[in-house]
């Protein structure tokens, strides 16, 4: 543990640390453009030169390991002016163009060059010109002016998705960002390039030009893509309807979490967020007309209540789209006090997964519904659908499945758990048919009673992934207006069938969860915080599916 | 004196200087070693750790500049693959390195170094009587195909400036007049009489 000094602060750090990470345990924040603490060091950037006493020139930190006694100056005349004059010639060929560049706002030239750069141009010269907007792949854009060449993007592509597709070629003014001649920049994680370019060279394609990043509030959530719920910031405008058709989420970024997702997340989660803000079920509607939440609670606790000593006539479809505070009011309220066949297993085709990020279980908390036993070893959704088409199911709940498809994906031969036929046969047969859902699909269009949820980063709760960590993911924004969170709902439900329970909100829910599950025991919305935290012991179902 | 450069904003303005393209015109012709060059790659290969296999990417790229006098794609597709990296990998390298041609050259390639110490030199007037002699100009290769000329960064002998390398070998000291005799020297002999300096030094001293 080699001890030294930093900007007068005393520090000591691992062996084998460099200046750049022992200046951040010593909370200074060194500029750096090439270096990044997921990637391999390129030290080409020259940006975050620092004076080291007893060495004659400025060192860069991000490649100087520490040694015993050392004392390095970070904002020491020497060291700013180096640093200047780096970033006076990253900037010399540089286009300029923030003004209509995405990253404005977000750029590390600009902010440097704001911090300690503030020179007066000198460069009289014509700047060297290269491509501009270049599509490059399905999701990303490519400006070669931009591109400061701190090689990043191509030791990405090279170290964590090993697809190789970057390469930098020509030299001195000449050299360029580019893919081989004929490549696209196609891969499962292309977006977090966009992430880790520090300037606008690579700019997202879905994001581009929709709104300013100093318009943008941020909220930290999870997401819901699939198992293994990698932490992210929806980036969202709640006071600026104008833009993007009214469109509230307009990007997701990976948030660090060194034991979930590290800096990084797939495109699928990424751009997948489009139905938070389209195509969302808006009123509660009764046989296809407008309701009211009123007459819609008091009418199926009526029809709930018909049935109350004869539960098992009572099918609730969950889903592992929900919250464990969610499921556990279903399981308390449907299974424990009416005695109803409740079930979160849905029939669904494992999709895309790879050894990196992505899972083929596309479901949030598949886990938290193994936890609370209602993943289906008795009965799932399958066995309840048919149970009804016989007759002997007369109420249904269906939260958020679209009984015509199979999981999220499109069906298989057109036909899901049923077809478009015998769902209207079951809504014909059934007594009670209920959908809460958030956005528009068949199964809502042949319910009886239409009830309009909150997305899931519009509501608070918590997720268990697929390596048992229980993350919380907060919500970001409120429902759309007349849409509720799926728990408000249940507690409204659970006291109209007179059997109120003494919980207000998802946190005391969640107390009330940990009491009754023991690898839940000791957590609290504290300790999980937005990092999450593991479950007391993972059940071994889990240790067999997380791969 | 006007702010700002005059901008010569017109359709192929914004362009990249990459001469690769991987359309079946750009391409080449197909590309292998011969026998015989794939058993010095594999000798070269030997050279380096296995885990370093990629490292053998310049002495295999001038194994094939070699056999087939220029890289085409196909050259680079043929390296990468026997090297395991990427396409894109060897196309970093033979573009950085002015010593890959990727356009085919002249039996004799002449490159004059424009490089501080030649320029003080005289390597510009060097460059002129080459230009006047050939008919072409830096960049270009001649109509018979015998002479491509170029200007390069420092060719290492700054100490005898100006320094012309022709193919793998250096001439120095060369005084602008030297030129025309350079190339009468190449197209009689397909050498040239060396301008001396170096060797003759460097003999001297051995000699005694
Ligand atoms: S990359 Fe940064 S400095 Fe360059 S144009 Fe964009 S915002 Fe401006
Ligand atoms: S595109 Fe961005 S990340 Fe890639 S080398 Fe250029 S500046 Fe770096
Ligand atoms: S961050 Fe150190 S050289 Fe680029
Ligand atoms: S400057 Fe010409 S050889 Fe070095």
């Amino acid at each position: 543990m080699p001890a030294l000094t930093i900007d007068g602060t005393a520090i000591e750090c691992p062996d084998g640390s460099t200046v750049i990470q022992a200046a951040e345990r010593a909370g200074i924040f060194i500029p750096r453009y090439c270096y990044h603490p997921g990637l391999s060091i390129a030290g080409n950037c020259r940006i975050c030169l620092v004076e080291i006493e007893k060495y004659p020139k400025l060192q860069i930190a991000c490649n100087t390991p520490v040694t015993e006694g050392m004392t390095v100056h970070t904002k020491s005349a020497k060291a700013e002016d180096g640093r200047r004059a780096v970033l006076e010639f990253l900037l010399a060929n540089h286009p300029l163009d923030c003004p209509v560049c995405d990253q404005s706002g977000e750029c590390d030239l600009q902010n440097f060059y704001m911090n300690f750069g503030l020179y007066d141009p000198r460069f009289r010269e014509q700047k060297v010109k290269k491509k501009k907007a270049v599509s490059i792949g399905p999701h990303v854009m490519l400006d070669q002016e931009r591109c400061i060449l701190c090689s990043r993007c191509v030791r990405f592509t090279d170290e964590i998705t090993k697809t190789g597709e970057f390469g930098i070629f020509n030299r001195a003014d000449k050299a360029e960002l580019g893919l081989y001649p004929g490549e696209r920049l196609d891969n499962p994680y292309s977006g977090n390039v966009v992430d880790i370019c520090p300037v606008g060279a690579l700019t997202d394609q879905d994001f581009r030009f929709k709104a300013r990043v100093w318009y943008l509030s941020s909220a930290p959530t999870v997401c819901n893509g699939c198992a293994q719920g990698c932490n992210v910031d929806i980036h969202y405008v709640l006071n600026r309807p104008h833009l993007n058709d009214g469109a509230r989420v307009l990007r997701v970024k990976p948030r660090y979490n060194a034991d979930v997702n590290q800096w990084w997340m797939c495109d699928e989660g990424r751009y997948g967020f489009g139905w938070i803000d389209k195509g969302r079920l808006t009123k509660v509607r009764h046989r296809g007309v407008e309701s009211t939440w009123e007459q819609a609670m008091a009418a199926i606790a009526a029809e709930l209540t018909k049935l109350r000593w004869n539960g098992s006539r009572i099918g609730v479809i969950a889903s592992s789209q929900l919250t464990n505070e969610e499921l556990f009011l279903i399981r308390e309220i449907f299974q424990g006090a009416l005695g109803a066949q409740v079930t979160a297993a849905f029939p669904t085709r494992p999709g895309f997964s790879d050894d990196f990020l992505i899972k083929a279980d596309k479901s949030p908390n598949t886990l938290g519904t193994t936890l609370l036993a209602l993943d289906g070893a008795t009965h799932d959704a399958a066995t309840l659908v048919d149970e009804a088409l016989q007759g002997r199911i007369e109420a249904l709940w269906v939260f958020g499945h679209d009984l015509t498809k199979l999981g999220d994906g499109p069906p298989i031969n057109n036909v899901g758990l049923i077809n478009e036929e015998s769902l209207r046969e079951l809504s014909r047969k059934l007594g009670l048919f209920v959908f809460s859902g958030t956005n528009e699909n068949s199964t809502a269009s042949w319910s009886h009673w239409v009830l309009p949820t909150a997305a899931y980063v519009e509501k608070d709760g918590t997720f268990v992934n697929c390596h048992g960590r229980v993350q919380r993911i907060g919500r970001a924004f409120p429902p759309v207006p007349d849409c509720r969170e799926d728990w408000t709902i249940l507690l409204e439900i659970a006291r109209q069938l007179n059997h109120p329970l003494a919980w207000q909100n998802p946190q005391q829910i969640f107390q009330g969860l940990t009491e009754v599950l023991p690898p839940l025991a000791g957590l609290t919305y504290e300790k999980i915080g937005s990092l999450g935290a593991p479950l007391a012991h993972t059940p071994p179902a889990a240790e067999a599916a997380a791969p | 004196m006007s702010f700002h450069p005059k901008m010569a904003y017109d359709a192929t303005f914004h362009k990249s200087a990459r001469t690769l393209d991987e359309t079946d015109k750009g391409a080449g012709p197909p590309f292998a070693y011969t026998a015989e060059n794939r058993a010095r790659f594999d000798q070269i290969v030997k050279r380096y750790p296995p885990d370093r296999r990629r490292s053998a990417v310049l002495p295999a790229l001038y194994l094939a500049q070699y056999q087939q006098g220029y890289i085409t794609a196909n050259a680079i597709r043929h390296v990468a693959e026997l090297l395991g990296i990427t396409r894109a990998d060897v196309e970093d390298v033979v573009s950085f390195y002015t010593m890959f041609y990727t356009k085919p050259v002249g039996t004799f390639v002449v490159q004059v170094c424009r490089t501080l110490s030649c320029a003080l030199n005289g390597a510009e007037r060097v460059t002129e009587e080459l230009t006047a002699k050939l008919g072409i100009t830096p960049g270009q290769t001649d109509a018979s195909g015998t002479f491509t000329l170029v200007e390069v960064e420092c060719l290492g002998a700054c100490d005898r400036a100006p320094v012309v390398m022709v193919n793998d070998g250096w001439h120095e000291c060369l005084k602008p007049e030297d030129a025309s005799r350079l190339v009468d020297d190449l197209r009689a002999r397909g050498e040239s009489v060396l301008s001396g300096c170096h060797h003759v030094v460097e003999l001297k001293k051995k000699a005694g």
